[in-house]
């Protein structure tokens, strides 16, 4: 995270610390003693650790279910054995293998973009026979019918040297997997494979980032099979059948997936259980069919979480991606330059209410910093702009040319009864619905044109009727994740760690705690999200979108399901985002008070048309929005109904043209 | 050529059975049943071991019933606890069952590779030239009444329109009366015993060995992708056109390998032109 050492949660070696040296010495102390078959079964725990590896990074993170991983460490296997065969010299065929697998699995990947789910693992079953049957099978070698040998490099001749070897290999993924899980590519895989909506909406590309997942998948299985080529010295088609693909399955399952930790122990025990029964060695395979079957049904989060409980890591943000800790731990200072706020650093749970009024005291600085430079020369008064704008579902207009604006500074209301199609219009702007007819423009670009994460990138964020989190995350995941957009670096030197992105995360981190502790989330930072009531998860998701730095703010229903604090809290944090960071808004709302108290200007839909437009106060006059609200007739218009306030605290009159 | 066509018109339509029960399973419990192969490899086992002193028609019976009594047991056991997570769940878990179950059968009965005994005695008749035997023939005769059965049990019966509403809408169909766990255990059995009766088609024309019903589950799957998942109808056609493109492959090609690149392709095209499968609904 921030480039200096943080202070370690526990006092003292934990136990975990203790059992990682003891095993140290353990290892130290045997190794020299170890038989050449230890060493070969060592060795091969070490490579089926690898490939393990590659696929909890595709199903563990990414979420993309892989049935034919074993195709793809053949792969490499397979590219190994042929540089090598050209004479291709020894450490440039490791690298050239994984290179021409990365491509590979890219490649594999492309239906991914197409389909998902079930349907995309039967792909990928028919795939690794494919691969298996057509690839691997074919006689490479003219003078042997099983394959082709490796001839292993004088390098890594001996038993020992190879195994330093393999361990290598290994540690080199490990440490690569470590610094993915800190990148916004790490968060952005999660994201994928929790809610491809919400990643989206953040301004995460989906489909790339499918084959970003599929294509470091491809390198962790390219390094692992290089690997395998060299162990067995020779390559042949019955070692990457079908069998081999479905046992990494098993053990990323039975690991606990996304858990690299887990993914590790299971690869090992699958590995090393066969080779310890020796001749029993047909109960392993059945020892691991049994635990596949029973784990997901009855132990979900695998062995991991057994890993995690028994060996916990310093701090939550070095755990596997998956298991946020459910509760906060004791924290040092937080990191980040200079606090701009007094007082954050020894907050504690359940003290902290955000300081009310007029947003004093609130870390806005640092959100308020510049955050994307604008590729537009002009400075715009309008940031959005829609007309014409008309939906069909299937036959049924659902919206009948509707028109829209939101200037600069203003916090427009979109209200309607159900079905108005509010939400329809703000999944236009949004990108998950095309228009069939209209225009949107924002800040003078063609909206439509656009791809929903470009959108968000551009400063348009919004949030979700039903809470757009990934629930099994943390507060403070789902917070830096909102702000994959501004990340600045790319791919390499996220994995290579380099200055610049130690310097971007740290910001980034900061940011989210200021956005936390302007929505009062700030003490539930490691908290699950699943675990929050309903309310605090809405100000959660707030707390992303802020931290997305948005110049507009699309809100659909913000106060949903809030009691009537909640959402009198709620509209004094919107006021204050308005106010301090200038930000604008556009809100969907059912509760009409509310809306008068934050908003200078009224749309009201009704049946996709917009009915009315004006300020609360004109809205609140105008007698056919009484009765598209109660019913035709049901009331003397608007006069104390208390379908709006008498006079809205935040209306400020009339809309005047002109910045 | 003709040959190829009856081959792969029988293979075929074992395939249209198994991707019937496949996607009965499916709409019952919204699981990619990977053990489904297997549950019928069981009762190929327990019927092929009958055979040595029953009649093979009766051990064959015998075999399905113990297929479709596996299917109810894992239903209560396994699935039942993960049929409300994610699918991935229950992918896993099926998967982990196939694995036990060919397991067991390579540690009961050998890993070696076995023929089952002709079903009606050796006997063959010649139909547009080509020789077919009795137990070809009524391979085929089952799988097309063992179809048509089901699909009418499905479209005319009570039990059939709960299935329908079971999967349409749980909270629905449990609200109305029906009772949801019962039809999902009513489909696993009866998904279960159809797999025993491909199982034991496909042996008597071919070999078998533990695992080879997960290959031709492999088939079963692009059957039902194909057809589109939730389409009885389009299951039984996808599990024909499966195998016939599969003997025309192997017809032109010669090469067992290119068999599945075959399956591989037809699978990729469909669901890339038409995610929803060719008779599948919108929702994939």
């Amino acid at each position: 995270m921030a480039g200096k050492p943080r202070p370690k949660a526990g006092r003292g070696p934990t136990l975990g610390s203790l059992l990682l040296v003891g095993a140290g010495l353990t290892v130290g102390f045997f190794f020299p003693r170890l038989s050449p078959y230890s060493l070969y079964v060592l060795a091969l725990v070490a490579v089926q650790m690898v490939a393990t590896l590659s696929l909890n990074l595709l199903m563990g993170y990414a979420g993309q279910v892989s049935l034919g991983q074993a195709a793809l460490v053949g792969m490499g296997a397979y590219a190994v054995a042929q540089l090598a065969a050209w004479r291709v010299p020894f450490p440039l065929t490791l690298l050239a293998g994984a290179a021409a697998t990365t491509a590979s699995a890219a490649l594999v990947g492309l239906p991914s973009l197409r389909i998902r789910g079930l349907q995309l693992a039967a792909t990928t079953l028919a795939f690794g026979i494919m691969a298996e049957r057509l690839i691997f099978a074919r006689p490479w070698d003219p003078l042997s019918t099983a394959g082709m040998s490796v001839p292993r490099p004088p390098a890594i001749q001996g038993d020992r040297a190879f195994f330093l070897f393999a361990l290598g290999g290994l540690a080199t993924v490990l440490v690569l997997d470590a610094s993915l899980r800190k990148t916004r590519f790490g968060r952005a895989f999660l994201a994928v494979r929790f809610r491809e909506d919400t990643a989206a909406a953040w301004g995460i590309p989906v489909g790339l980032t499918k084959l970003l997942a599929y294509a470091l998948s491809g390198l962790y299985a390219g390094i692992a099979g290089g690997m395998y080529a060299y162990l067995l010295e020779r390559v042949s088609a019955d070692t990457f059948n079908i069998w081999q693909s479905l046992a990494y399955v098993a053990a990323v399952v039975v690991g606990g997936l996304g858990s690299w930790r887990g993914a590790m122990v299971a690869a090992a025990f699958f590995t090393g259980l066969p080779e310890l029964l020796r001749s029993h060695a047909v109960y392993a395979p059945l020892a691991g069919a049994v635990l596949l079957a029973l784990v997901p049904g009855v132990w979900p989060e695998g062995l991991g979480a057994v890993v995690d409980r028994a060996l916990p890591l310093p701090g939550p943000r070095n755990r596997g991606l998956r298991t946020p800790s459910p509760a906060p731990a004791p924290r040092g200072p937080l990191s980040g330059k200079a606090d701009p706020v007094p007082g954050t650093n020894s907050m504690k749970a359940g003290t902290s209410e955000p300081p009310d009024g007029d947003g004093a005291g609130v870390p806005v600085a640092v959100l308020r910093a510049p955050l994307r430079p604008l590729r537009l020369s002009v400075p715009v008064t309008t940031l959005l702009r829609a007309e014409g704008v008309s939906v069909t579902f299937g036959g049924l207009e659902v919206l009948k040319g509707l028109h829209l604006e939101v200037r600069r500074g203003e916090v427009v209301g979109l209200i309607g009864p159900n079905g108005a199609g509010k939400t329809t219009f703000f999944n236009v702007f949004s990108g998950f619905v095309l228009p069939r007819a209209g225009t949107v423009t924002y800040r003078n670009l063609d909206l439509l044109s656009l791809p929903t994460h470009a959108r968000a990138s551009l400063g348009l964020v919004r949030t979700f009727q039903q809470v757009g989190l990934c629930r099994e995350m943390s507060v403070l995941e789902n917070v830096l994740l909102a702000q994959y957009s501004l990340g600045r670096y790319g791919l390499l030197g996220g994995l290579a760690r380099l200055p610049r992105v130690r310097t971007q995360e740290a910001e980034a981190r900061s940011r989210a705690e200021a956005a936390m502790e302007v929505m009062g989330v700030l003490e539930l930072r490691d908290e699950k999200v699943s675990s929050l009531p309903y309310g605090k998860q809405r100000l959660v998701e707030l707390a992303g979108a802020v931290a997305a730095g948005p110049a507009l703010l699309l809100l659909d229903e913000p106060a949903a399901g809030m009691d009537p604090g909640e959402a009198a809290e709620l509209a004094r944090h919107l006021r204050d985002l308005h106010h301090e960071l200038g930000m604008s808004l556009l809100v969907i709302e059912h509760h009409v008070p509310f809306v008068a108290e934050i908003c200078n200007y009224v749309y009201v839909l009704n049946e996709g048309e917009v009915l009315a437009e004006g300020s609360p106060e004109e809205i609140q006059k105008d007698p056919r929005v009484v009765s598209a609200y109660l019913g035709s007739g049901a009331l003397p218009a608007g006069q104390g109904s208390g379908f709006l306030p008498a006079n809205g605290r935040g209306a400020k009159g009339r809309r005047t043209t002109g910045a | 050529m003709i040959s190829y066509l009856v081959l792969g018109l029988l293979t075929g339509s074992a395939y249209a059975l198994l991707a019937l029960a496949f996607v009965l399973v499916y709409k019952g419990t919204r699981i990619f049943n990977l053990a489904q192969g297997e549950i019928g490899g069981i009762g190929l086992y327990v019927a092929w071991s009958l055979t040595s002193s029953l009649p093979v028609p009766l051990a064959s019976l015998a075999g399905i019933a113990v297929s479709a009594l596996l299917g109810l047991l894992l239903e209560r056991t396994v699935v039942r606890r993960v049929v409300d997570r994610t699918p991935l769940a229950g992918l896993a878990a099926t998967l982990g069952v196939a694995l036990t179950l060919a397991y067991l059968e390579g540690l009961v009965w050998k890993f070696n590779i076995k023929t089952y005994p002709p079903l009606f005695g050796l006997g063959s008749v010649q139909l547009a030239g080509v020789t077919v035997t009795y137990s070809r023939l009524a391979a085929l005769g089952a799988a097309a009444a063992v179809g048509a059965g089901l699909a009418l049990f499905l479209s005319r019966t009570r039990f059939g329109l709960a299935v329908r509403a079971a999967t349409s809408d749980q909270a629905l169909a449990r609200a109305s009366g029906v009772r949801v766990d019962l039809v999902r255990s009513v489909v696993w059995a009866l998904a279960g015993g159809v797999s025993g009766l491909v199982a034991i088609l496909l042996a008597v024309v071919y070999t078998f060995h533990p695992l080879s019903n997960t290959f031709i589950l492999v088939r079963a799957m692009a059957a039902a992708l194909v057809g589109g998942m939730t389409s009885l109808t389009g299951a039984l056609l996808g599990g024909i056109a499966v195998g016939l493109v599969e003997s025309l492959v192997v017809w032109t090609t010669g090469v067992g390998g290119a068999m599945d690149t075959a399956v591989f392709l037809l699978i990729l095209l469909v669901l890339l032109l038409r995610p929803g499968g060719i008779l599948g609904g919108r929702q994939a």
